[in-house]
């Protein structure tokens, strides 16, 4: 899995591609955790992202649940397959997500 | 005899709970200390093991067998005595240590010790659960005629009776039981916990005092002339110290009883000790005696009924109203060591510890010719010192009553200690001058502040100089007319430039001065006038009155007076300085008294923490205060005297919150003054919060401060506030708090005390409720012209001036008071004792309220609780909001009845709530009328009706809005359930359908479903075919090797948490199959390949991607169609795994039917179509419940239906399924497996849980256990089915390969695991769950369900809680645990590290913070 990270003050966009899991979780955990300070304003671009699997989406929650102390959070472009997830987790009404 | 089980009886349980909620303390130990001086170390212990050899119960252990606690016969002693040597100093210390440190797993502990000087000494401590102290003293009787070498005396003791089988019986019928009680406790006034706390968990304190000896002889000449006994005399002075404390009527204490009447129960060795509550109460002119032959006569009654049990008589006083709560905080239990007999000489000393979690449990103890007085008090309640007291309490209360005929009403009921502690409430003492009149000190700070400003009023200002002169003018004129020192002088003024110099003037002159507020209407001017007996009244031209008699003397003039020097008169300091008139409660405002002293004192720098403020930062204050307010003068003096600035607030400034941020602004003032609940309401203007942050310091008085209001002024606005307390009666304030203290009124000022008193002037206990009363320099001069009232107000207590304030207060640890309000605005509501100001404040902490007040009203003959209310502008409340919010934070009977919003409070002129005028403000239940339309409705509205006392009810009305409460929500079930037979009725039903119309359809439904009832269903089904197949399901002789290939394998439900993990399974030995068909319906999104390739990925397997398509086939299709399939598949099928379930436990619809037993006879179809083996997911709920009075059903795997009934549609729907599979083998048509599973939890792997954990009933239940923070003990100490997915789908792929002749298999793990440990593993991760004894945690329950927040809380409780009429059904599983070894599997462990997993991953979904992130 690749993260790309963009920071513009404190706004951040992460891109994900690949296929984030249970290997690759911990890599994502730490570099939301090393940049999410002071930021108000996070985006998780999952364009490319294939899959996600439930190690995953504990990452993505555990960074919305920051956020909501500091700012928001919003995930978008992700695909038919980590919507599913979202959907059958029940995590679609509460993550922030731009269809 | 050995092996049995023996269940705990009603005594036990109750020690049982206790132990379980006090794990690893020592609290429920028994047992005794036998010296023997004479005898030999070794005879001793061969007596004792004689002893221990014969008695059963010491051969007793206790074991828990399927959650439940047990003894068990071993047959011989489980422990043996100890042998060791010590000196007899030693032992002492040695035998304190023992009874504190906790028992071995055996139950008791014997230790004999060769004492070095001689002699030998046994120490025997055992569990409270084998044995009570009554059998304790038999035992040590055995022992000694072991040791004499005699033929027990006891002979007619029956060592081996087991002690199951008493019938527990007073020879009353429970209804008989149920009158007595209630008759017992009719009228009671008590009052359970008189001492407040923080009791944050079950800690116990345990203390143990001697009676002195010159105390002892006095008792025991008493005991013996009165013919009493210790329980009489302590039972009185318990009693008495109760009912003084918390100033009631009766004292309410509880008592263990011995429980033994008949010789048989007597000899027994058991234990059987029962508690009941005892009822005392006490006359004040009731001699000492009496109440101790009252307290005899009382134990004795409720001795005689003692076996209908503590917690059926607190149910009933609960149902009927007459209690709420506990009965009592306070045990007390009275020990005979018993008179044993020896020919050796001997001493004994018994150990005795009760346990609950009550405050205070006293034991009396007989020993060795004393007293010893054994406390276990819950610590955050009592500490050392408090238990002290109370010992020094009780005992000083018994030593006046036993030293000569009293009265109770003379005797204390406090101890030197506690007393000094009491009288010692006081500000510091400071220096003041005891001649200084208000004169001298403004002269003092003319002098010191000279061209400082002194004075703003509207455009004009004065220099302290300047004031000084104006004031001097006015009070030469005054005394050229003629005014004498001490001579009352009113003035009636507008808040102008000339109020204070006039003020200061009459100061001057010698006089006293009277406000009047020119708004006040005629005639209370006119009666103030009069009362005052004042001949003059300084006024203006637009003020000047007509009264008669009366000297009028305009202002102007006065200050046209030419002499501007200070006529610096003397006036002695306790002369009268001013007189202010209050509004009495009831009648006309009276006069109170005040002097110079008092101002002298509350003005000074250090009298309080305001002052200090006013000396270091103080510039200016803008006075808002009427002047018919004390609070004016301290607006006005304390600035005067320290060198700041009056800003005064014109009339129409002190209510508008724009005004007063321009007048705060217009000098840079940096004090204020106002209430809470208007700052409150004046922070929402913005210009006035603008404002507020070039203030400093603000005094607010008269409320309780809100914790949220401090923080917001300390946070936003850097503003300290202080709050002051006191009444016009000891001059303007008595206490006041340091900044940021919201829950007391703070400590007394300086030069003041503070008691705490019964309504007679004595003394009650440190910490517990009573009036406040005022003690110092502050303290006035009476009420003019009212000696009666006066007399009854100042009252000379302890050698103090003391003025009695009426208002209830208690005394937090360190001396500061907290506040409870009016005395006479606590009320008895239906019973209860509610404190209105409680009420009120709750109300008023609700954003957007302005004032509240409470009333009690009678309506439709029942009292009915209403809470006015205004809004503050701009604000909109809703009252059921409201109604929540409050719910939420008050006992359910102290939300209001009546919630009514209106425009604004009416007032006195003096501006306090007129009592009188809202109580005539008309309320009533506003419903439109609705009549019954059909039978249900018509019972529901008359019951209702009948229940509330009010005559028509609407089928709209909510029970809860026209006044229904939990009281009487037992009382309508009750009734409900009498009119219409057969119905059950929960209580949380009630708060489901509250209105009529709604709860008639509920009942229409519950007939409906139970005329077409499951049970029948089941009990009419053939079963012919079905029993004969399953009676194969037993263990052959020698293991069965023989495995089946599964061949090509139909798998449906392979996305679901379960059918994932059986694939997985499956796949991890290819060998066994040949390719695997995946039942899958599409979604909107993705089509079956893709699903499943998605899912897998989620659950982290990726491993078999590559066999996707190769030869793992996802296929689209529903068991529900006829068909399923969604096309054609060529392929013969070998097995069919059924994983697809609706798991939903309820539906409205037939869902259910369609998918979990339509679904399996469509796949059993295609299983007979194929010649397909079939395996069935089913789960092991189908084994279902039976009637708790009936017999006990089991069932296991040989069994489907066993008479169990089935009451929820879910397992109805299993159930089906699982006799289509079994109907259609017994027909010879289709192999089948039937595979019941438990309680599936997350993957033994890596704690992954299925996809959306909210769904899970289980887990829900956690889930609800940590929302409340509390869980029963029963449940803590229970074991639960822990079944780990991936483990069971590994035997459901193996035991499905097994032989034909096998059917059906309870496949979950072969140990259930203690819910401890879940809930250990929930403390780790931060969620501390605190055990609670299971009646503790039923009331804690029943009290949350009162509203919606609670019942939130609770769905998963709720949801699943069974009816309290049936028992699970016994389910076994032997057939598959032996089926399981045979093939060489075995159960992965389920260790603390797993559940530690599988609950962070929980945790990690946020499922513990109501399932959101």
């Amino acid at each position: 899995m690749t993260i790309n990270k963009n920071q513009d003050g404190s706004k951040l966009e992460i891109a994900l591609e690949g296929r984030l899991d249970t290997m690759t979780a911990p890599a994502l955990e730490e570099e939301v955790k090393s940049s999410i300070e002071g930021i108000k304003e996070l985006v998780f671009d999952l364009k490319d992202l294939v899959y996600v699997s439930s190690a995953g989406l504990r990452v993505l929650l555990s960074a919305q649940k920051t956020m909501n102390k500091q700012g928001s959070m919003t995930i978008k472009n992700a695909n038919e397959e980590v919507m599913e997830i979202f959907e059958v987790t029940g995590f679609i009404d509460i993550l922030n997500i731009e269809e | 005899m050995g092996g049995d089980l023996i269940r705990l009886n009603p005594s036990r349980e109750a020690i049982e709970m206790n132990d379980l909620a006090f794990p690893d303390s020592p609290i429920n130990t028994v047992g005794f200390r036998l010296d023997l001086p004479e005898t030999d170390a070794s005879v001793l212990k061969d007596a004792f093991e004689r002893v221990a050899d014969k008695t059963v119960l010491l051969h007793l252990e206790l074991m828990k067998k399927d959650g439940v606690r047990y003894l068990h016969d071993t047959g011989k002693p489980v422990s043996g005595a100890v042998l060791g040597s010590i000196t007899a100093d030693d032992a002492d210390e040695e035998w304190e240590k023992d009874t504190q440190s906790s028992l071995p797993e055996a139950g008791w502990k014997a230790k004999v010790w060769s004492v070095k000087s001689g002699g030998s000494s046994l120490f025997f401590l055992v569990h409270h659960l084998l044995l009570d102290g009554y059998t304790c003293m038999q035992l040590a009787q055995l022992v000694l005629d072991e040791v004499n070498g005699v033929q027990t005396d006891l002979s007619d003791i029956d060592y081996t009776r087991l002690p199951e089988d008493d019938e527990n019986s007073d020879g009353f019928s429970p209804e008989e039981q149920k009158n007595f009680w209630m008759h017992y406790f009719d009228g009671v006034q008590n009052e359970a916990t008189v001492m407040r706390g923080d009791p944050s968990g079950c800690e116990r304190l345990r203390l143990t005092y001697t009676v002195p000896s010159e105390l002892l002889d006095k008792i025991n000449a008493f005991e013996e002339e009165k013919g009493l006994k210790d329980s009489a005399v302590f039972g009185a002075a318990l009693s008495l110290w109760l009912a003084r404390s918390g100033q009631t009527q009766d004292g309410v204490f509880l008592m263990p009883r011995l429980n033994r009447e008949n010789p048989r129960q007597l000899s027994a060795m058991d234990c059987m000790t029962m508690v009941v509550p005892v009822r005392n109460t006490i006359r004040e002119e009731d001699s000492f005696t009496e109440v101790c032959r009252q307290s005899m006569r009382q134990a004795r009654e409720a001795s005689r009924h003692k076996h209908y049990g503590i917690k059926n008589i607190t149910g009933d006083l609960h149902a009927s109203g007459i209690l709420s709560g506990m009965i009592s905080e306070y045990v007390l239990n009275c020990i005979h060591a018993g008179r044993l007999r020896s020919n050796v000489p001997f001493s004994i000393y018994e150990n005795m510890s009760g346990g609950m979690s009550n405050h205070l449990t006293i034991a009396v103890q007989r020993i060795a010719g004393g007293i010893n007085m054994i406390y276990d008090a819950r610590v955050g309640i009592y500490d050392e010192e408090k238990t002290k007291d109370f010992n020094d309490a009780l005992l000083y209360i018994i030593e006046q009553g036993v030293s000569g005929e009293i009265t109770v009403g003379n005797i204390d009921i406090v101890a030197d200690a506690e007393k000094e502690k009491l009288l010692g409430v006081k500000g510091k003492e400071i220096p003041v001058s005891d001649t200084d009149s208000i004169a001298d000190l403004f002269r003092k700070s003319v002098e010191k502040f000279t061209d400082r400003p002194a004075l703003y009023a509207g455009d004009e200002s004065y220099t302290y100089t300047e004031l000084d002169k104006i004031s001097s003018r006015i009070a030469n004129a005054l005394l050229a007319k003629g005014v004498k020192q001490g001579e009352p002088v009113l003035y009636k003024l507008k808040r102008d430039h000339r109020l204070i110099p006039a003020l200061l003037g009459i100061i001057k002159s010698g006089a006293a001065f009277i406000p009047l507020d020119p708004n006040y209407p005629e005639k209370r001017i006119s009666y103030i006038t009069k009362d005052s007996g004042a001949s003059r009244m300084i006024v203006s031209t637009d003020t000047v009155g007509s009264d008669e008699g009366i000297e009028y003397l305009d202002i102007d003039e006065l200050i046209s007076y030419e002499d501007d020097k200070d006529p610096a008169l003397s006036i002695p300091q306790d002369s009268l300085a001013y007189s202010i008139y209050t509004s009495g409660t009831t009648g006309n405002p009276k006069g109170v008294l005040l002097t110079h002293k008092g101002i002298e004192n509350i003005t000074a720098p250090d009298n309080n923490p305001f002052n200090r403020e006013v000396v270091k930062n103080g510039k200016g204050i803008v006075a808002i205060g009427s002047v018919c307010f004390d609070i004016s003068l301290f607006e006005f003096f304390v600035p005067l005297f320290n060198g700041c600035f009056i800003e005064l607030a014109p009339e129409d400034a002190m209510a508008d919150p724009r005004a007063l941020a321009v007048l705060i602004l217009k000098h840079n003032a940096n004090l204020i003054h106002c209430t809470p609940s208007r700052l409150a309401a004046y922070l929402r203007e913005e210009s006035f919060s603008d404002a507020l942050k070039s203030v400093d310091a603000v005094l607010s008085a008269g409320e309780v401060l809100p914790g949220s209001l401090i923080k917001e002024l300390r946070d936003v606005y850097d503003v300290h506030i202080y709050n002051g307390y006191g009444p016009t009666e000891t001059t303007i304030g008595a206490t006041i708090t340091e900044e940021g203290d919201e829950l007391s009124i703070g400590k007394p000022i300086a030069n003041t005390g503070i008691l705490i008193l019964d309504d007679k002037g004595r003394l009650i206990p440190f910490g517990a409720l009573g009036e406040i009363c005022i003690y110092g320099n502050g303290v006035g001069l009476g009420y003019h012209n009212l000696s009666e009232e006066t007399g009854k107000r100042f009252k000379e207590y302890f050698g103090k001036r003391v003025y009695r304030t009426g208002d209830l207060g208690r005394f937090f640890d360190d001396g500061r008071i907290e506040y409870h309000g009016r005395n006479d605005f606590q009320v008895k509501l239906r019973g209860l004792r509610i404190e209105l100001a409680e009420i009120e404040n709750c109300m008023m902490s609700y954003q957007g309220i302005n004032a509240a007040c409470t009333q009690v009203r009678n309506m439709y003959g029942r009292d009915t609780l209403i809470g006015f209310y205004t809004k503050a502008p701009g604000s909109e409340i809703d009252d059921g909001a409201l109604r929540e919010y409050m719910s939420g934070r008050l006992a359910s009977y102290m939300v209001p009845d009546i919630l009514k919003q209106i425009d604004e409070m009416p007032t006195t002129p003096g501006g306090k709530l007129d009592l009188k005028k809202l109580q005539q403000i008309p309320v009533e239940y506003v419903s439109a009328y609705r009549a019954p339309e059909n039978e249900y409705q018509r019972i529901i509205c008359e019951v209702f009706a009948k229940v509330l006392g009010i005559e028509r009810v609407s089928i709209g009305d909510s029970f809860f809005e026209i006044g229904g409460d939990s009281l009487h929500t037992a009382e309508l079930i009750h009734n409900l359930t009498e009119m219409i037979p057969g119905l059950k009725l929960e209580f949380g039903d009630i708060f489901k359908y509250p209105v009529p119309e709604t709860l008639a359809q509920f009942i229409y439904r519950q007939f409906a479903e139970l005329s077409d009832s499951e049970e029948s269903v089941i009990d009419k089904l053939d079963y012919t075919g079905i029993d004969p197949l399953l009676s194969k399901n037993v263990l052959p002789s020698k293991g069965t090797d023989k495995k089946r290939r599964h061949g090509n394998i139909l798998l449906t439900g392979a996305t679901g948490f379960l059918g994932l993990h059986v694939l997985m399974e499956l796949l991890k030995e290819p060998e066994s199959f040949d390719n695997i068909y995946c039942l899958i319906r599409p979604t909107k999104r993705l089509d079956p390949p893709k699903r499943l390739k998605n899912l897998l990925f989620y659950f982290e397997n990726t491993e078999c991607e590559e066999m996707l398509g190769t030869r793992i086939f996802a296929v689209s299709g529903n068991i529900e169609n006829k068909k399923i399939f969604d096309e054609e598949i060529p392929v013969k099928f070998d097995t069919v795994i059924n994983c697809a379930a609706d798991v939903a436990h309820f539906a409205y619809d037939d869902k259910l039917d369609k998918v979990n037993t339509e679904g399996v006879r469509n796949l059993l179809k295609i299983c007979e179509k194929n010649e397909a083996r079939f395996v069935q997911v089913s789960t092991i709920s189908v084994s279902g419940f039976y009637k708790s009075d009936s017999k006990p059903l089991s069932f296991d795997e040989r069994n489907l239906y066993v008479g169990q009934t089935i009451n929820n549609q879910y397992i109805l729907s299993k159930y089906m399924a699982e006799y289509e599979c079994l109907k259609a083998m017994a027909d010879g048509k289709v192999d089948v497996k039937i595979m019941r599973v438990g309680n599936l939890q997350g993957r033994l792997s890596d704690g992954e849980f299925q996809v959306n954990k909210n769904k899970n009933a289980f887990t829900r239940r956690l889930v609800s256990y940590v929302n409340i923070r509390k869980v029963p003990v029963s449940v803590y100490d229970s074991l639960v089915n822990f079944s780990p997915v991936d483990e069971v789908a590994h035997m459901i792929c193996n035991l499905s390969r097994l032989p034909m002749d096998y059917t059906v298999f309870h496949v979950s793990p072969d140990k259930e695991i203690p819910m401890k440990l879940l809930f250990d593993s929930l403390k780790k991760l931060g969620y501390e769950i605190a055990v609670v004894p299971d009646e503790e945690f039923e009331s804690y329950v029943l009290e949350l369900k009162n509203d919606k927040e609670g019942r939130v809380m609770l769905e998963g409780l709720l949801a699943d809680s069974p009816d309290t009429d049936y028992r699970f059904t016994n389910v076994s599983q032997s057939f598959t645990d032996g089926i399981i070894k045979d093939a060489g599997l075995i159960w992965g462990d389920i260790t603390e590290g797993y559940l530690s997993k599988y609950l962070q991953v929980l945790d990690e979904f946020g499922i513990f913070e109501g399932g959101n992130v």
